[in-house]
């Protein structure tokens, strides 16, 4: 690294003095010229069943009201399933779930429109809607055909084997709860072209869907993003709807719409991380190792397939999380329920597979009467010559080495004891103690979306625009890249300024998603300045006949063997030279690849690492549960911007926390959506942070080559909270002396706590 | 025409709606979009203000509300501060300068909110202070945010304290809101300030809805929709802030309009299972704007104060200005969310005994989430043991039938029993003999049978083992 780089430092984030003063700006502050109308959804009341009759007459004849749009309205594509069809912007016949979306009123305000959305008369043909797992298995129910990968032979061994454990666990979705709601602003434009303000994690999909839904090219509409008040993944498939029927609202009246979902309807009408039940039987020796695993993962995927298939690839592809498992056949199911559709969460079904592996290591534990750490140390990947399940070589020192090191700092086999002798005098506050490890695979499992491009000008007072391909939603991805820029160019991070992410300056990108976003984009920017660079040394090489490698940049300062100039001054002898100052650059993975026929390859082109232990107490009372103290040792490579990190860090346990305690989603028996707001879906609030929290980033370079070495951090931590969650399986285990399993679901809310400790026959 | 003080001005603010909210008032009437809507149910703290007002003694004092459920015209005669109000040029405030150093932001979209509340406890913190982790969490625990963990915020609120000066001209202020001439008759939303004033307003029309505090009121504007064109708001009402202790009788009368932060600080020293219950209702901007009389009004059968005071045997006074009538609080409640308030009555106050040093109280809150969390199941048990037998006790239960209860017949059962003869199973007989709770969506039925035999018998227990000890 060279001197006075800001790769690598805790710089602050590019938005925070607008963020503190409120003038950060989101869709819905963005100001609207005159005449701007507001529109609103209505929505149905049943989950599923046929459409029969809709009497707008008192919705049109409510105040305020300018236009009504229904499916027949719609003008062209009808239907924004991201991948594959079944995502209907308005209900045609077929209701798909409780709360969809049927048709939409424009008004004056905003208050008109919704309360105009309250009127239309429906009549239904209703159905029995398909809400549960087993329901979905009964129907056989499928919104995509199951897939399976295959190490080894487990069925042979698991046929001999002297011991065969089997056993299930139960995963709750997660609603996203980004504190911005969706929101998009659609302003037309003089030819009849759309500029689209959209809270997205992918606008060029939302370019894609707004033109052919609107019946246009893909060059009459450009999407914009400056930034998202949280994505989470919910932003990823789910924006997009929304800017469609607000585009064609403003296409139909001539005017500038915004559509924001209010929050109660944000939770109904978008999808949230799939539940799933895993099931497992296991062949295994007396100590511990495991020698054969059939493992079924039935995916809760809601009423269509969104991005399903790679969402339940993804859990699939993290069952074996950090362990290895010999011989192994992971099956996926994607099961269609009449609930609305599941969809992108922060780790993107791997949390869901995870999940169930490390369920399947606790039971593992107190079966054979092992302390869970031993059991997982004992299965392990080593340090080379296995694989995955899916056959990408795994090299398993670093983790090993992680493991150790926290097993140290966090002193875990001292207060194993302690615990132990704490629940020995049968206090009302069981203590529980878990340590456990996150491998998680890095790069779009869909080989095309793994690129960037950037477009990068610099103007002749030396300052930098940097337009990018990924979009900003509070991961600090346009801080990373400023830093890469301006380290690239020796400039200092004040002359460089983050362009919002508009399709018009960076097209056909990916979303940003998969932790991807400072890899591929960072990647992409360091090649557009370094294009840059070169040609401002071509310049010097032939204006002063020296040595292109004794050319530094640096502080602003440009210098070479026997001259030195500023960076500005520079770039203004360029541009006089007619040199061009605008370059794009482009960013593709490489290596990856997997076949899906064969269900084998290199999906992942590295894997971030993390380990977590902690610690809870558990009212056995009541079933309430405190994380008492949690240490977390995380693998970013070296991380280009430490502050931004232990951020992503910290956020992604307490938000895995959330799903793993106290997130449940509850539905009536008719399909609608109960916990629809903050009121009733708990979301983590400061207390339920850890009391106390200690977190060291590994700082190692990345063996595979990245952008300086770093590793992506977006959603590997949020599977740090695991070990909170086989904590609290712990904590119940000892009322039975650690000795028989535990059947406990996620989310380990009071109620399944004390329903475990019931089963366990220690209710009381 | 409501008059309220923003940034050193006087504003007014002609003909305001009586359900316009606060959030709307300043996003849509005043573009003024630092503060944001993140739920619109009070929920979430994205779109907290702080209000700056006089307390009884004229010292000025700020208080964090949920501007997305407080009626606009409640700015009136207050200071109105937003996150964008705070810097002073090109210089950042200490909290929000502290915020950006710390990476305490990473959305941004609930940090205007959380500016604010750290502000208000900077206000709040005597000169030189440190707030402890606890007391720093406890300021944003009405604060949600999906991104950062929460640690970088108290990391930055407790730096920010470090040598605080506060931009605030107090004395200026003061001054400035003292001109402010009380709400006259012309707002569609009247705030009286004497019971005497609210008798004339009510003599004069009766098609007036009254609010209290709002907290749960203004959720039927926002989440509901409707419309509430008049309205008569009791939160200026002199009569109604008074919390009285009779030292002879032991009896205290707590006002209807006093707010749950008033209570509070009451409670701290004089009743702490009171103040730890009320630390865990709400939100310090709910518990600002949320009332006593509010809560017992809105008869929601979870109930957040009422099983406390059902366990403390407490009477409730209703006031029309024909008179007022005294009830057992327990009469009080007719049904889901129904009450014997008459038209035009208000609930005046609430009296009860303290505890005597022979008397143990107990309260227990069940919730999904600690912190901000409606209760699944809400006990409150005051009894006196005398030689491990039950001589008195009386329940308070939320959570188990459709209105708080005392229930009543449980207790005489228990009453004269001994506290060895019972174990879990035979508790939780007689409980589900007594008790017919419901499933929802917070908690089973089973469940809340199986807490309410779990924390009662331990209650018990554990009276039985300090009394003996």
């Amino acid at each position: 690294m060279k001197p006075n780089s800001p790769v690598g430092l805790s710089i602050e984030h590019e938005s925070g003095k607008l963020h503190v003063t409120g003038q950060a700006r989101y869709i819905d502050d963005i100001p609207l010229p005159q005449g701007s109308l507001y529109a609103a959804v209505g929505q149905t009341s049943i989950a599923r069943g046929e459409l029969i009759s809709i009497d707008l007459t008192s919705v049109r004849a409510a105040p305020g009201v300018v236009d009504l749009l229904t499916f027949a309205d719609l003008p062209a594509l009808k239907d924004v399933g991201p991948i594959f069809p079944g995502d209907p912007l308005l209900v045609d016949i077929q209701v798909l779930f409780h709360g969809q979306a049927l048709f939409v009123v424009i008004a004056k305000t905003e208050m008109q429109a919704r309360r105009a959305a309250l009127l239309a008369e429906v009549e239904y043909r209703e159905e029995e809607p398909i809400l549960t797992l087993a329901q979905a298995r009964s129907a056989q129910a499928r919104v995509r055909p199951s897939h399976e990968l295959l190490r080894g032979d487990p069925d042979a061994v698991l046929s001999t084997a002297q011991r065969v454990i089997t056993g299930s666990v139960r995963i709750g979705g997660q609603e996203h709860v980004y504190l911005e709601g969706q929101a998009s602003v659609v302003m037309p434009n003089e030819d009849g072209s759309l500029l689209v303000h959209c809270s997205t994690q992918h606008p060029s999909e939302v370019q894609k869907l707004v033109a052919e839904v609107c019946g246009l090219d893909f060059n009459q509409v450009c999407v914009e993003v400056r930034r998202m008040g949280g994505g989470f993944g919910g932003k990823e498939s789910q924006a997009a709807a929304w800017a469609c029927l607000a585009a064609v609202a403003a296409q139909r009246c001539g005017q500038t719409v915004k559509l924001r979902l209010p929050r109660a309807q944000d939770m109904m009408l978008t999808g949230k991380r799939h539940p799933f039940e895993a099931s497992y039987q296991v062949a295994v020796t007396d100590g511990g190792k495991i020698e054969a695993v059939n493992a079924v993962l039935d995916g809760d995927c809601g009423c269509s397939p969104d991005l399903s298939d790679a969402i339940v690839d993804r859990a699939m592809f993290h069952f074996d999380n950090a362990y290895d498992l010999p011989n192994a056949r992971i099956l996926g199911e994607r099961w269609r329920t009449d609930k609305v559709s599941n969809t992108a969460f922060r780790g993107f079904g791997g949390p869901q597979g995870m999940l169930a592996g490390e369920a399947m290591m606790q039971q593992l534990a107190r079966e054979l009467n092992l302390d869970p750490l031993d059991l997982r140390l004992r299965n392990l990947y080593p340090e080379s010559g296995s694989t995955t399940p899916y056959h990408q070589q795994v090299e398993g020192g670093q983790l090993q080495s992680m493991m150790a090191r926290l097993e140290q700092s966090a002193d875990y086999r001292n207060r194993r004891q302690a615990v132990t002798a704490h629940n020995s005098t049968n206090p009302r506050h069981l203590k529980g103690l878990a340590l456990t490890p996150v491998k998680f695979g890095i790069s779009f499992t869909g080989k095309h979306l793994n690129q960037a491009g950037v477009l990068l000008h610099i103007y002749t007072d030396g300052s930098v625009l940097v337009s990018q391909a990924g979009t900003e939603m509070g991961q600090g991805l346009y801080t990373k890249v400023s830093q890469i820029v301006a380290a690239v160019l020796g400039i200092s991070l004040d002359q460089v300024k983050m362009s919002s992410t508009r399709t018009d300056k960076v097209p056909n990108t990916s979303p940003t998603a998969a932790s991807s976003g400072a890899d591929l984009n960072g990647m992409a920017a360091r090649n557009a300045a370094l294009t840059l660079r070169e040609r401002l040394i071509d310049h010097l090489v032939q204006r002063h006949t020296i040595d292109a490698d004794s050319v530094h940049f640096n502080d602003g300062v440009v210098s070479w063997s026997g001259g030195e100039q500023s960076f500005a001054g520079l770039v203004q002898q360029a541009y006089m030279a007619r040199i061009s100052l605008s370059a794009t650059g482009f960013y593709k993975t490489p290596e990856i690849g997997y076949d899906r026929k064969q269900a084998k390859g290199q999906p992942f082109y590295y894997f971030a690492l993390g380990v977590s232990c902690s610690e809870v107490e558990v009212d056995r009372l009541t079933g309430m549960t405190q994380v008492t103290r949690a240490d977390i040792l995380h693998d970013a490579g070296m991380s280009l911007n430490p502050g931004i990190d232990l951020g992503q860090i910290e956020g992604g346990y307490v938000q895995g926390l959330g799903w793993l305690t106290t997130e449940e989603l509850c539905w009536a028996d008719d399909g609608r959506l109960l916990t629809n707001s903050p009121a009733t879906y708990k979301i983590p609030a400061v207390s339920d942070r850890p009391t106390d929290l200690r977190i060291e980033l590994l700082q190692e370079p990345n063996s595979a080559a990245t952008i300086y070495s770093s590793k992506a951090v977006g959603e590997p931590p949020l599977m740090l909270a695991i070990s909170a969650w086989c904590a609290i399986e712990d904590a119940i285990a000892s009322v039975a002396g650690y000795q028989r399993r535990v059947e406990l679901q996620a989310p380990a809310t009071p109620e399944a706590v004390v329903t475990a400790l019931t089963r366990l026959g220690s209710g009381e | 025409m409501i008059r309220y003080l923003h940034n050193n001005q006087i504003v007014s603010a002609p003909d305001l709606p009586a359900d316009l909210t606060l959030l709307d008032y300043l996003r849509n009437d005043q573009r003024l979009t630092a503060t944001k809507e993140g739920c619109a149910s009070g929920d979430c703290g994205a779109c907290t203000v702080a209000l700056g007002r006089l307390d009884e003694s004229g010292e000025l004092e700020y208080q964090s509300v949920n501007a997305c459920i407080c009626p606009a015209a409640e700015l009136h005669g207050h200071e109105l501060v937003t996150a964008a109000d705070l810097q002073q040029g090109d210089t950042l405030h200490p909290v929000q300068q502290a915020f950006v150093e710390m990476h305490a932001s990473q959305c941004g979209f609930c940090t205007p909110g959380f500016i604010i509340s750290a502000f208000v406890l900077m206000e709040s913190l005597v000169e030189g202070e440190i707030p402890s982790n606890e007391v720093a969490s406890q300021a944003v625990a009405g604060n949600l945010c999906r991104c950062t963990g929460y640690g970088t915020i108290v990391g930055a609120v407790k730096q920010a304290a470090q040598h605080y000066e506060s931009p605030i001209d107090r004395i200026k202020v003061a001054h400035q809101l003292q001109q402010i001439a009380p709400l006259g008759q012309e707002s569609a939303l009247l705030l009286p300030d004497s019971l005497e004033e609210l008798s004339r307003l009510q003599l004069q029309g009766s098609n007036y809805e009254i609010i209290a505090g709002g907290t749960d009121l203004m959720l039927e504007v926002t989440q509901r929709l409707e419309s509430k064109p008049f309205m008569l708001g009791l939160s200026r009402i002199r009569e109604l802030q008074q919390i009285t202790e009779d030292g002879l009788s032991g009896r205290v009368r707590v006002g209807a309009g006093v707010s749950f932060n008033k209570l509070l600080d009451w409670a701290s020293a004089a009743l702490p299972e009171l103040a730890n219950l009320l630390l865990h209702i709400g939100s310090d901007q709910i518990r600002n704007r949320g009332t006593v009389g509010g809560n017992f009004g809105t008869a929601s059968p979870i109930g957040d104060l009422p099983p406390l005071f059902l366990a403390l045997h407490a009477e409730v006074r209703l006031w029309s200005s024909h008179g007022a009538r005294d009830l057992p609080l327990e009469q009080f409640f007719t049904g889901y969310r129904t009450t014997v308030l008459q038209q035009n009555e208000i609930i005046h106050s609430v009296s009860f005994k303290l505890p005597d040093s022979t008397e143990t109280l107990v309260v227990e809150k069940v919730s999904k989430r600690r912190e901000d969390d409606i209760s699944a199941l809400l006990l409150a048990a005051c009894f006196t043991l005398n030689q491990g037998r039950i001589d008195h006790i009386a329940l308070g239960l939320g959570g188990v039938a459709a209105t708080p209860t005392n229930a009543s017949s449980l207790a005489a059962h228990l009453k004269g029993t001994k506290v060895s003869t019972w174990d879990y199973a035979s508790m939780r007989e007689l409980i589900n003999q007594h008790l017919q709770p419901m499933d929802d969506l917070r908690a089973s039925a089973e469940y809340r049978l199986h807490c309410t035999a779990g924390l009662l018998l331990d209650a018990l227990q554990e009276a039985e083992v300090t009394g003996e000890a």
